[in-house]
């Protein structure tokens, strides 16, 4: 399932599976990047807050040698049927048309986590405490994006404080607003490996244009019909069957994540 | 005006009220408010706002020396990234170091000096000035210096490194007996080791994987945790087809699902398949004929020597002892030996006779000063060459109940160290202990007094590269704060409580500020004449020749350049000693060899599972590190947990346990609750257990962590029982 | 001393019974409102709700007492538009009912969502897309309908008709009624089938995921039906509960006998559709997404058992037993068949919940499980505690049951 409707002018991010170490820096990056508070002390891996979440996949019996992965998990930006958007009582999530970014305003979001119920990948998170920074640290904080509070959903909507930033300044340098300016997501930005690429195919930025077309290439749940954002690569064969349920899987298998 | 104000008047009244209500702003303009209310409320901080700006520093958090970008608002850091580092070639910060501007804002950071005592109620803390709290412990060494039979004056140096370790040194050179004590296993244990199977004495060695082909892995934490990792993922991260990682390693770690083979292994038989490597190798003539000739030892047998030891090691009896298929031992040894450039690794933390034939490896394969493999490498300038300096003691030589006044330096972020070995260390009476630190003391930490000391980044400080670096390097780790707050270093302390008691005699040392300090290190680099810098800004790198003073150098250095050697040329011929370069190293070798052979590790009936022990969240939840980490240790399920005990589906079916099941785990030294969780990745017939948990059940202390990697070593195998806990 | 105010003709118990009974009720309102005061003012980390499963005990409850609310407009629709007056003997008391399930709903929905201040927005931004939406429009719009047909009965209220005024006003709203009824009828018709398309349009939860007409998933219709089914069932239960509380005859047992039947009818109806719908969704939805629909039922506790439980032993089988004379005629066993119809749909409610969300979606997601926090149970303890209150009051001091003197003072 190879249907690719994503405008070449859209950002995607791939991921490289098998390059991924599971050490977690995209996962803290993100966070201080958008501003995301430290947990609270009865926080769990259910009620925390990880726009960019990194889960450990067990092949089970189907592993070809390699017998787990690393999955870094952010929001997929489905670009079809985006489940997230239409279920919303009050148009508080909505995709940029020109971006393909899905964006999630906190601001006017009521907290009825309907979304979260829609979201196949479980990229959404709600603010189940008040953020709360230990004293001094909010000075710290990033000035581009805005703290959530209590009662509201949030997600990964790749760095819009740095598309913003990007696109303010590629027009002072007189670039027409049509265009796709480059700029890269804190994640990418910290990843020790470089697994994480991010740009338009478009500019293929980091290679990204020709990366989605790979054999490697695989993307989550594609039969949803969502057309994820998102890219996978993978040489591993039961990887890349596993995330597109193209085989039942077996039930030995198991998740930390 | 007196007509009756009729029911309908009312009525009429309340309707257009109603209306005009409704059409005045105050409906629209509450709605709004609410809607404003509900986004701003008080206590969500407020974003400071300010020009962006850009400042280069490097991270002090561990001996990597990773260089930072650090992105500024209005001179405050909002975000930390890597900057390109031509010395290791990374320019990536780990999960830690992401989230080092947050440490000076740490929950337990602490601005004044305290005294602790313990009372009925427990412990009591008391604030007083730093100066007061100085003017106590110098009374109390004064005390020492009087009547020396009152026990000792020691400062335990949590990381021995650099120049800092070098002033403290020769501060306690001042004081009549003082000791300096380091950990029993620090940050470049496994390179130093080599030291003893060399030649020439006082050659330094470093690690360049340029080249490298096969990289074989005891154990070591190749993608996190620090140390040998930042130079593994520039090599995966540039070459990856290339560099083929070979991980051995007791449980499923990150590094062995990332590795292209993964040889899991029982605990505690590392050694013996380390030894098996060089069986095959040794047998089946796929030494490095070089190598080989340096390593004389090679052709003799006679008992306790090099063949004598790995003669006991066949592939078929290594396969029974480690739980390797004898086809997998023999395979990777020819793997290792053919596909070279290679190189073997293990822990700083793992067992000396480990790492001993780790380096046997490397030795046959001719890794040893090769580019590409184990590169010599010229140690860094030192100021006061001729001072005379206190020798290191090894924590664990320390006679027990011998030190009357501890002073501990605390400014590395992970200390390794086993606070009640300190604590037998101290006096039974009238001891008192110091601790320097930003924090708070940890819980289980008793400590009389606390004196502040700056956080990372708050002060300059000297930052040398770590030990395994193939060339030397310098760099200064400039605060990142314009104002810094109070507060003063380990080595300040020591020196203002050494001149206090009286015995600093060296006018020179008795006024010196952290600023001075660095340019003497300068100083002694630009002497050398060697090197390069290399500047962030505009990714330039200069001779040092070209610079014109030491003073530009120092002010090029505090711009966040970074100082590096020149690589040496290597092909080392000088001797190797497979057994080690003293009789009395080759004997102790051979002895924990022999009695690994005679005894191996056998479980008792009734204790059939053997421990797999693992690092988890207490060291993030606990240790130093900035409470964001909370998104890997606490909101992911990413690390194994420390209430879990991991294991195999098959040997949860025989045991009849089931997960979620509560579970009390029973060895010969005690017992522990854990709660039970089926993972595949656990080989049948252990139980994955995370370090908090060994406590009750370990025989002897201590267990050496390496937190970030998750790393745990235990002395001796663990073997357990596990049964269902009565609710 | 209060017998002022209690209709003329009915006997009710001593005032000192009713307080007592009264204040047992408050004492749990009050502990209920506790627990949703503290969700209220420290957040919802008061529930046991997470990332994962964001809906719990609120919304399956919720989901319930709306389809069990559904008597007011289905008894509204068979009295006042198919013109069956026998039924004017219930009606009073499915209207009290549907006010307390449609109000309790609204409070508990309310402390359900994470910013209740901002609850106002999807009337200000509404997302014409989305079921929820035409939820929250329908829902309120109905509990004004309830509200204004709640008014005659209380404005029946012995004292209040001694006011000449509110005896106008109570007149003129009688007319309307059936204007109101209608209206009623038209708006719980959709919500009750958006409640079911809330879940039924998720394709991103194939377990829930329906096919269906237009912008509707066949959940949206069934919802309908299946409230429709009930909507006689629960007033049965309710009136002969009542019964046995107060020890009085309220209504003729033809008349439940005759709600019994209608509910039978309406039960096969919705037994059929449902089965119908399952074996599309089992041979062409769920396998178009690569979910094999056996998954569903590998997992832990919920096997194909439920779907058995939901079908046949509370679908099925109350609606053949209510389709039967001799059973519909013998009264436990009326009320034994009432109860295994509202039992079903509770289960479908379950299913479409609590179900869904435990399930996994991502290959490597695991099964979930969750317990509600004694919190988000006292929050829907306070709700019942309510109910009750307001059923008492309106069953002393009001006339819910037109047949009670007539029937009482026969037997005496």
């Amino acid at each position: 399932m190879k249907s690719i409707e994503i405008s070449p002018s859209q950002y995607v991010m791939v991921i490289d599976a098998d390059r991924c170490t599971g050490c977690g820096a995209c996962m803290v990056a993100c966070a201080i990047e958008n501003n995301v508070a430290p947990a609270h002390p009865d926080a769990t891996d259910r009620t925390g807050v990880t726009w960019m979440k990194v889960v450990k996949v067990s092949s089970g019996n189907n592993g070809d040698g390699k017998p787990a992965c690393y999955l870094p998990l952010p929001c997929q930006q489905c670009a079809a049927e985006t489940p997230c958007v239409t279920v919303c009582p009050q148009n508080a999530v909505e995709v940029d048309q020109q971006t393909g970014i899905v964006f999630q305003m906190s601001q006017r979001c009521l907290g009825c986590r309907y979304c979260m119920a829609a979201c196949p990948y479980h990229a959404r998170y709600f603010n189940w405490w008040d953020p709360e920074w230990p004293e001094g640290m909010e000075q710290t904080l990033n000035p581009d994006v805005a703290p959530r509070m209590r009662g509201v959903v949030e997600k990964c909507n790749f760095c819009h404080g740095r598309y913003q930033a990007a696109r303010a300044s590629a027009a002072e340098h007189g670039q027409a607003s049509s265009d796709p300016v480059t700029y890269e997501p804190a994640c990418a930005q910290a990843c020790p490996t470089r697994a994480i690429k991010f740009g338009t195919p478009a500019n293929n930025e980091q290679g990204v244009g020709d990366l989605v077309h790979s054999s490697s290439a695989f993307r989550l749940l594609p039969r949803l019909g969502t057309e994820p954002r998102v890219y996978y690569l993978s040489k591993h064969k039961w990887i890349r069957q596993m995330a597109q349920m193209e085989k039942e899987t077996s039930t030995g298998e198991e998740v930390h994540g | 005006m007196s007509s009756a104000l009729s029911r309908r008047n009312i009525l009429k009244l309340a309707g257009g009220s109603a209306l005009g209500f409704l059409l005045s702003p105050m409906p629209w303009k509450m709605l709004d408010d609410i809607s404003i209310w509900t986004q701003n409320w008080s206590w969500i901080p407020k974003l400071r706002r300010g020009p962006v700006t850009h400042k280069y520093t490097s991270c002090t958090l561990c001996p990597n020396a990773c260089r930072v970008n650090a992105r500024m608002i209005s001179e405050t850091p909002v975000s930390l990234w890597g900057a390109p580092d031509p010395c290791v070639g990374h320019s990536y910060l780990c999960s830690v170091g992401l989230a080092g501007h947050h440490l000076a804002y740490h929950p337990s950071r602490v601005r004044n000096a305290h005294r602790f005592t313990a009372t009925e109620n427990g412990i009591s803390s008391e604030q007083l000035s730093v100066e007061d709290a100085i003017a106590h412990i110098a009374k109390i060494l004064h005390n020492i210096h009087v009547r020396p039979e009152e026990g000792e004056f020691a400062l335990f140096d949590c990381r021995p490194h650099g120049m800092v370790s070098d002033i403290q040194q020769i501060f306690l050179s001042h004081v009549l007996g003082a000791r300096y004590i380091v950990p029993d296993h620090h940050e470049g244990r496994f390179m130093r080791a080599l030291m003893e199977m060399t030649e020439d004495p006082g050659q330094s060695y470093g690690l360049d994987f340029s080249r490298t082909r096969t990289l074989l892995s005891f154990g070591v934490s190749l993608f996190e945790g620090w140390g040998i990792s930042p130079l593994v993922v520039e090599q995966f991260r540039s070459r990856r087809e290339e560099f083929n990682i070979i991980q051995i390693d007791h449980h499923q770690s990150s590094s062995s699902i990332v590795a292209d083979t993964h040889i899991a292994i029982k605990p505690g038989t590392e050694m013996a398949l380390a030894l098996g490597l060089a069986h095959v190798i040794v047998g089946e003539r796929l030494y490095d004929p070089a190598s080989a000739a340096r390593a004389v030892d090679l052709k003799r047998n006679k008992p306790f020597s090099f063949m004598d030891l790995t003669r006991r090691f066949p592939p078929g009896r290594v396969a029974s002892v480690t739980g390797i298929p004898e086809d997998v031992i023999v395979r990777t040894a020819r793997e290792f030996a053919s596909n070279r450039p290679a190189t073997a690794i293990a822990d700083d933390f793992a067992p000396a006779e480990l790492i001993h034939s780790v380096w046997i490896l490397n030795h046959l394969v001719g890794a040893t000063g090769k580019n590409g493999s184990v590169v010599q490498k010229r140690p860094l300038p030192q100021p006061w060459k001729g001072a005379h300096r206190t020798p290191p003691t090894r924590l664990r030589n320390v006679p027990d109940h011998s030190l009357r006044l501890l002073m501990i330096d605390a400014s590395a972020a992970d200390t390794t160290v086993s606070w009640p070995d300190l604590r037998r260390k101290m006096r039974a009476e009238n001891a008192t202990i110091v601790l320097c630190s930003p924090y708070r003391p940890k819980r289980g930490e008793s400590v009389d007094y606390l004196i502040p000391i700056h956080a990372p980044y708050e002060t300059v400080r000297a930052n040398p590269s770590g030990e395994y670096v193939a060339t030397s390097a310098f760099q200064i780790s400039t605060p990142l704060w314009s104002k810094s707050e109070e507060g003063c270093e380990t080595w300040q302390i020591l020196q203002r409580v050494v001149s206090a008691s009286g015995a600093m005699t060296k006018e020179e040392f008795a006024q010196l500020e952290p600023e001075e300090l660095l340019r003497l290190q300068c100083d002694a680099i630009f002497n050398s004449k060697r090197g390069t810098i290399h500047h962030p800004n505009n990714d330039e790198t200069i001779p040092l020749g070209s610079v014109l003073s030491s003073g530009d150098f120092y002010a090029t250095l505090m711009e966040g350049a970074a100082w590096s050697d020149d690589g040496v040329a290597t092909s080392t011929n000088g001797r190797l000693f497979l057994m080690g370069k003293s009789t009395s190293s080759a004997q102790r070798f051979a002895e924990s060899v022999l009695a690994f052979d005679n005894a191996g590790i056998d479980s008792n009936p009734s204790f059939p599972l053997l421990v797999v022990p693992v690092g988890e969240d207490v060291a993030a939840r606990f240790g130093h590190v900035s409470p964001i980490l909370s998104k890997i240790y606490q909101e992911s399920d990413l690390k194994p947990r420390s209430r879990f005990a991991y294991l195999h589906h098959e040997t949860a079916r025989r045991f009849k346990l089931a997960a979620e099941q509560r579970v009390i785990i029973h060895s010969p030294h005690g017992a522990t609750e854990a709660i039970v969780r089926c993972d595949s990745s656990v080989r049948p017939d252990t139980v994955q257990l995370s370090v908090s948990q060994l406590d009750a059940i370990s025989p002897t202390r201590p267990r050496i962590i390496n937190s970030y990697g998750g790393r745990v070593y235990t002395d001796q195998p663990i073997f357990v029982r596990i049964e269902r806990a009565r609710s | 001393m209060d017998s002022k105010f209690i209709t003329r003709g009915l006997e009710r118990t001593s005032l000192r019974n009713f307080s007592v009974w009264v204040l047992f009720w408050v004492v749990v309102l009050g502990f209920g409102l506790y627990g949703a005061y503290l969700c209220l003012a420290e957040g919802l980390n008061q529930t046991n709700m997470d990332n994962r499963f964001v809906f719990g005990l609120w919304i399956f409850l919720d989901l319930a007492i709306i389809a069990f609310g559904a008597g007011a407009f289905f008894t509204g629709l068979l009295l006042y538009i198919l013109k069956r007056s026998e039924f004017t003997a219930v009606i009073n008391s499915a209207v009290v009912i549907g006010l307390i399930c449609y109000s309790g709903a609204v409070a508990v929905l309310a402390i359900d969502v994470g910013q209740p201040l901002r609850a106002w927005f999807t009337f200000w931004h509404p997302n014409a897309h989305s079921m929820l939406t035409e939820v929250t429009f329908c829902i309120s719009c109905y509990l004004v309908v309830l509200a204004v047909e709640y008014m005659p009965i209380l404005l029946k209220n012995r004292k209040l008709k001694e006011r000449p005024s509110l005896l106008v006003f109570q007149h003129n709203l009688h007319k309307v009624i059936p204007v109101l009824a209608a209206i009623g009828v038209f708006l719980s018709f959709f919500h009750q089938g958006s409640l079911g398309g809330l879940y039924g349009v998720l394709k991103g939860r194939p377990f829930a995921f329906r096919e269906g007409f237009g912008i509707w998933p066949s959940t949206f219709f069934l919802f309908v039906l299946s409230a429709a089914a009930i909507g006689p069932s629960f007033p049965l239960l309710t009136t002969s509960l009542v019964s046995k509380i107060s020890r009085k005859k309220l209504v003729k047992p033809e008349v439940l006998q005759s709600l019994g039947r209608i509910s039978g009818w309406l039960l096969l109806a919705y037994v059929l559709f449902k089965s119908v719908d399952t074996l599309v969704w089992i041979n062409r939805t769920s396998p178009s997404l690569l979910f094999s629909p056996y998954e569903y039922y590998n997992q832990e506790s919920f096997g194909t058992w439920i779907l058995f439980a939901e079908i046949v032993v509370f679908g099925l089988v109350p609606a053949l037993m209510l389709l039967t004379r001799k059973i519909r005629e013998h009264r436990g066993w009326l009320i034994t068949a009432g109860l295994l119809a509202c039992a079903g749909i509770a289960v479908n409610r379950f299913v479409m919940t609590i179900q869904t969300l435990a399930l996994p979606t991502l290959p490597f997601d695991p099964f979930l499980s969750y317990i509600p926090s004694w919190q988000e149970i006292a929050t829907f303890i306070a709700v019942i505690a309510y109910g009750v209150l307001l059923y008492s009051f309106s069953f002393r001091y009001l006339t819910l049951f037109p047949q009670e003197r007539d029937l009482n003072s026969l037997t005496r």
